[in-house]
């Protein structure tokens, strides 16, 4: 039986559609996940804001950065957000990262089929007992456990770039060099401009942001 | 039954131009030429289903078939909307401007709107897209507001009251409603504006443009706009960028009105015709010239 993925009929031309162009990076270190992203949300041809956060954190130990149209990312992770919590107020102990990157994976595979999909892609790193950990997700409700995560268009021209450099046990200026690079190559290459970036970490001791890396 | 109407009237290369700058739903697949001249990205219809297309239209009215909608191989610039409405935040207050034309095609239905919405004391929409959705749901926004203030006993935060829109906003995505709304407002964390559309979307951010007419807008704001502006230069600022914006974009004229909401309230600073705007500052152009000169 063929299977076919129906977004909404007769929904009107969608000026944010090109969720392509959002940037994330994860990168995972030796006891260590750092995540990247750019802060700007476009509508057509402009850019509406450029201090956009789209690196969420959940539960004060796992970062989601999002990609897709604004209004399905915000309100997917609110509601990803919300349910974490919710667990753990009923448990009394917080999801483990593995068991939260399925929780979420079963979300966006239940809605892909229903009548309204959630078009976000994700990139999801935490650090539990097991280790530094990071899974790439997709808006059809794929995952996949990895070292090196990139969305969007910026997959195509950086991945040969995390291939080459990354490596087993990284420090964390060799993490931040690494990203640094492919942010460069992504100023240099990629047809649509972007000012800042924002890089967060999250290891044993939780989630920060690192204001000058 | 009217639009059509206006479409025989008009001749067929220029029913696409105004198409696109009134921003009318239902979309033709549109090449986008380069023109060398003036360096401006021109759509115009492919010349091999020109034909087609117009007789598609003429008899079935505006298709929205998905094969109409946006390509991806080619994307269409399409400024929606056919207003002019802005807002930014200052230190301690909020200013807000609209244009008030209303254009159905090529014929300007009013320029006398009233884009400004009051949905309390404290807190003002704007109106962008579809007049009666955003009228509508405004209307419905204002009610869920008083609900709060009557069942929590404090006033509605900004924040909240988009959120609550946006909301209304993302359960019924697919259904067809237009809005692009400037939530602006003062309340107990200080001045703030969101920006709220039909998919969706909430942003929070300190300038905002929305309409046919924000990329003219946008050029005066993003050159002259500083948060610590006195209040008399940021409603300067704000009638200088409608008016430019109304000078350069078809579908935005009419009365410049603008709002400034500080901590005793929203209140109307001030409403002028964009022509009487024109008039004064063209001849401080033209004094500044010859001073220029004269020196």
């Amino acid at each position: 039986r063929d299977i076919v993925v129906r977004f909404r009929k007769n929904e009107p031309e969608r000026s944010n559609v090109p969720n392509m162009t959002d940037i994330t990076f994860g990168v995972v270190g030796k006891d260590y996940v750092l995540m990247a992203s750019d802060t700007t949300i476009a509508r057509s041809i402009f850019k509406m804001k450029n201090n956009q956060n789209k690196i969420r954190t959940l539960d004060n130990h796992i970062l989601m950065a999002w990609n897709g149209p604004v209004a399905d990312s915000i309100n997917f992770s609110d509601y990803i957000e919300r349910n974490l919590e919710l667990y753990r107020f009923r448990n009394h102990s917080s999801l483990s990262v593995h068991a939260g990157a399925y929780y979420i994976r079963n979300e966006l595979a239940t809605a892909i089929r229903s009548r309204s999909p959630y078009q976000v892609n994700i990139l999801l790193g935490g650090v539990d007992k097991n280790g530094p950990a990071l899974y790439f997700m997709d808006y059809l409700g794929s995952i996949m456990k990895v070292n090196t995560g990139i969305q969007g268009y910026a997959q195509h021209m950086t991945y040969s770039l995390m291939d080459k450099q990354w490596h087993e046990d990284m420090s964390l200026e060799e993490g931040i060099a690494l990203i640094k690079d492919c942010i460069a190559e992504m100023k240099k290459r990629f047809l649509i401009s972007f000012d800042d970036t924002t890089f967060q970490i999250v290891d044993k001791d939780g989630v920060r942001v690192l204001d000058n890396p | 039954g009217c639009f059509k109407a206006v479409l025989n009237m008009v001749s067929i290369d220029t029913k696409f131009l105004f198409q696109d700058s009134c921003g009318l739903e239902g979309s033709i697949d549109h090449e986008l030429r380069l023109d060398e001249f003036t360096g401006v990205i021109v759509p115009i219809p492919s010349s091999a289903n020109r034909q087609k297309k117009t007789k598609d239209l003429l008899n079935q009215g505006v298709s929205f078939a998905p094969e109409t909608f946006q390509d991806p191989r080619e994307p269409k610039i399409k400024f929606a909307h056919g207003t002019t409405t802005l807002g930014f935040t200052l230190d301690k207050y909020v200013v807000v401007a609209c244009d008030s034309r209303a254009s159905m095609g090529s014929v300007i239905a009013s320029n006398t709107v009233k884009k400004i919405v009051h949905i309390n004391d404290f807190i003002v929409g704007t109106i962008a897209g579809g007049a009666a959705d955003c009228q509508y749901w405004e209307r419905v926004l204002t009610t869920e507001c008083r609900l709060h203030e009557l069942r929590n006993d404090e006033k509605i935060t900004v924040a909240a009251a988009s959120k609550l829109l946006a909301n209304i906003m993302y359960s019924y995505r697919g259904y067809g409603l237009s809005l692009g709304v400037i939530m602006a407002g003062y309340d107990i964390t200080g001045p703030s504006i969101f920006y709220v559309d039909s998919d969706g979307t909430r942003l929070k951010h300190h300038l905002f443009s929305v309409g046919s007419g924000s990329p003219h807008a946008y050029g005066i704001l993003d050159s002259e706009y500083r948060s610590d502006l006195k209040e008399e230069d940021a409603v300067e600022l704000a009638r200088k960028a409608i008016y430019h914006a109304t000078h350069r974009d078809a579908a935005s004229g009419g009365t410049i009105r603008v709002v400034v909401i500080d901590e005793h309230g929203a209140r109307s600073v001030w409403e002028g015709d964009m022509n009487e705007l024109h008039e004064k500052y063209q001849k401080a152009k033209a004094k500044y010239r010859s001073d220029q000169m004269s020196t």
